[in-house]
């Protein structure tokens, strides 16, 4: 054989060994949002000003944290010592997300806590309505204490027709000293096919059926908000947040 | 004189004195004419040889023509004729793209005669012949000798050849990765006049499609190769087995992720195939068929955020061509 054929034939072999450095190939996204914090700092929260963090005074806060992470090495620490009346510490998006999306976050906490009220940990509002009475506030995902010392989530609609929905059961005890992923399901239309699903670590907790849409504006809000806890000094952290046309489920990548 | 014209000056001077020149010798019987002139193939047939050969050879002359040992052989796009004599051993090789079969009987004819019969009995012929009806045409000037060797040898083959052909490949659903088809074409080069060739080849596959779990990704293809190939040609037909390295420049694209995206990258990895050539190995243009299959043993893995690895891409690819061989 010549060297017209073994000269391309080495350039190739050569090729090969040096090639197959990234076996992978990225062929699109189905995340509309995500924040990883690996900045270190809110800028993804805040991107397109379409977000931020905020924190009541003088009892909570809102800092990027090295001391955990679910990914990387950073994440958001929401600090609440509030005593006896709500105090908030969060991060929030708000968008024109679409009808269907999916919003998950990881969260961790450190130690048992004792409620003597809703913790609420996420929430879903709509834009303030103009008519000089309405918060916005509308879908609240809350941690409750159960007697046996376990902490579960609930689910409160501030809507009169809806308010607290019924325990699940079983019912689902949130992870201490672990990551747990909160995911929903948020299917933001006004008629009955309005749907409001979450998921704990990947298994269903609860699936809402009732009308949402009163805005095409979502607001989300991984947060703490809280007031006598016990002990007072609350930790909670949040990392890998995302809204995504697809469920990230606990084993999806941002 | 070119032997070419050499013959065919002979070959009317032949046809306008000794045909008609009576004798009463005894003629060759069939047995003697299927023993000296033997012919492979169709095209010219022994019948025509013969049949030319006795147009312009005496009868009593005709039994120098047996004596001696004659092969014809069609090539295709050739003829080839040797003959063996008491005084050696000649051999032609006349190329005739058009297959004239009359034609290409009637110069063997001639090449033989004039091979065979000395000078000394042509110029015997009568110098002034009887009117004789109008000879039949002889070959046109088209047709050429193209090889002449005192030695034995096969026809010369083109030192390159190109192939261009419909390329359909498929990748079956093992290891992980989709099933999925895809057709294209594909340029084949074969340098080389012996048994073993070069080839190097270059294709183009827009697209193949694959289905992961509802999400839909798409590779074009460019594949490419470079090996060699045993070549073992009859008559009328080429074979070619060939082992290479291959490659294939793939742009892999999600279809339907809420927001696509692409990447490049290449394909690594061997390939084996088979051809088959139709028509002889001088042949201008030839139809080929050819099989293949396509080994990748790194494939790459499709992802997606956040679902992750949504599946391989093909590690291996069986294919198919069908086009023309020609040489340029």
């Amino acid at each position: 054989m010549n060297r017209s054929v073994v000269v391309p034939a080495l350039a190739l072999l050569l090729a090969s060994t040096s090639w197959g450095c990234s076996p992978h190939v990225e062929v699109g996204t189905s995340l509309l949002w995500f924040a990883q914090h690996e900045t270190g700092d809110f800028t993804e929260w805040t991107a397109g000003s379409k977000g931020g963090y905020s924190a009541d005074t003088p009892d909570t806060s809102v800092v990027i944290s090295t001391q955990l992470a679910h990914s990387g090495t950073h994440s958001v620490q929401l600090a609440n010592a509030a005593p006896t009346s709500y105090e908030t510490a969060r991060l929030w998006r708000e968008d024109a997300f679409p009808p269907e999306a999916y919003y998950s976050a990881w969260f961790y906490l450190p130690r048992v806590y004792e409620t003597s009220q809703d913790w609420t940990i996420m929430q879903f509002q709509v834009p303030p309505t103009g008519d000089g009475g309405s918060s916005g506030l509308l879908i609240d995902v809350d941690l409750r204490s159960l007697a046996s010392g376990d902490m579960i989530l609930d689910i409160y609609d501030h809507r009169a027709a809806y308010l607290r929905s019924p325990t699940a059961e079983p019912a689902l005890p949130v992870p201490i000293a672990r990551w747990f992923q909160i995911e929903v399901f948020y299917r933001n239309v006004g008629d009955d096919t309005g749907r409001f699903t979450l998921w704990l670590d990947g298994q269903v907790n609860y699936d809402l059926h009732r009308p949402f849409g009163l805005s095409s504006t979502t607001y989300w809000s991984p947060c703490s908000s809280s007031e006598g806890l016990t002990p007072t000094q609350s930790d909670l952290y949040v990392d890998d947040a995302a809204v995504s046309f697809v469920r990230v489920g606990p084993t999806g990548t941002l | 004189m070119t032997s070419r014209g050499l013959a065919l000056g002979i070959g009317l001077g032949l046809l306008t004195g000794l045909a008609s020149n009576p004798t009463s010798a005894q003629e060759p019987t069939s047995t003697d004419v299927a023993r000296s002139v033997m012919v492979t193939g169709d095209c010219p047939s022994q019948e025509a040889i013969w049949s030319d050969i006795r147009a312009i050879v005496a009868p009593s002359d005709l039994g120098k023509v047996t004596a001696a040992r004659v092969e014809v052989s069609d090539l295709g796009a050739t003829y080839h004729v040797r003959i063996v004599g008491d005084s050696g051993e000649r051999q032609r090789t006349f190329r005739d793209v058009g297959r004239d079969c009359d034609h290409r009987a009637r110069f063997a004819a001639v090449f033989i005669v004039v091979t065979l019969l000395p000078p000394d009995v042509l110029l015997e012929s009568p110098p002034e012949p009887p009117p004789a009806p109008a000879p039949r045409p002889l070959p046109t000037p088209a047709v050429a000798v193209v090889a002449v060797s005192p030695a034995p040898s096969s026809p010369r083959t083109k030192r390159l050849r190109l192939e261009l052909s419909a390329l359909f490949d498929a990748a079956p659903a093992v290891a992980g990765s989709g099933p999925s088809t895809t057709l294209g074409g594909e340029l084949r080069g074969l340098w080389g006049a012996r048994r073993f060739v070069a080839v190097a080849a270059l294709g183009f596959e827009p697209r193949a499609s694959f289905d992961f779990g509802g999400v839909g990704v798409d590779e074009l293809r460019v594949p490419f190769d470079v090996g060699a190939a045993w070549v073992h040609a009859w008559n009328r037909i080429a074979f070619a087995g060939e082992v290479g390295l291959a490659g294939a420049v793939v742009r892999i694209s999600g279809t339907n992720t809420a927001i696509p995206s692409s990447g490049t990258r290449i394909d690594l990895g061997g390939r084996l195939g088979a051809a088959v050539r139709f028509g002889s190995s001088s042949s201008a243009v030839a139809p080929v068929l050819g099989i293949h299959a396509l080994i990748f043993p790194k494939p790459y893995q499709a992802t997606t955020t956040p679902q992750g690895d949504l599946g391989q891409l093909p590690a291996l690819w069986l294919g198919l061509t069908a086009g023309v061989s020609f040489a340029p």
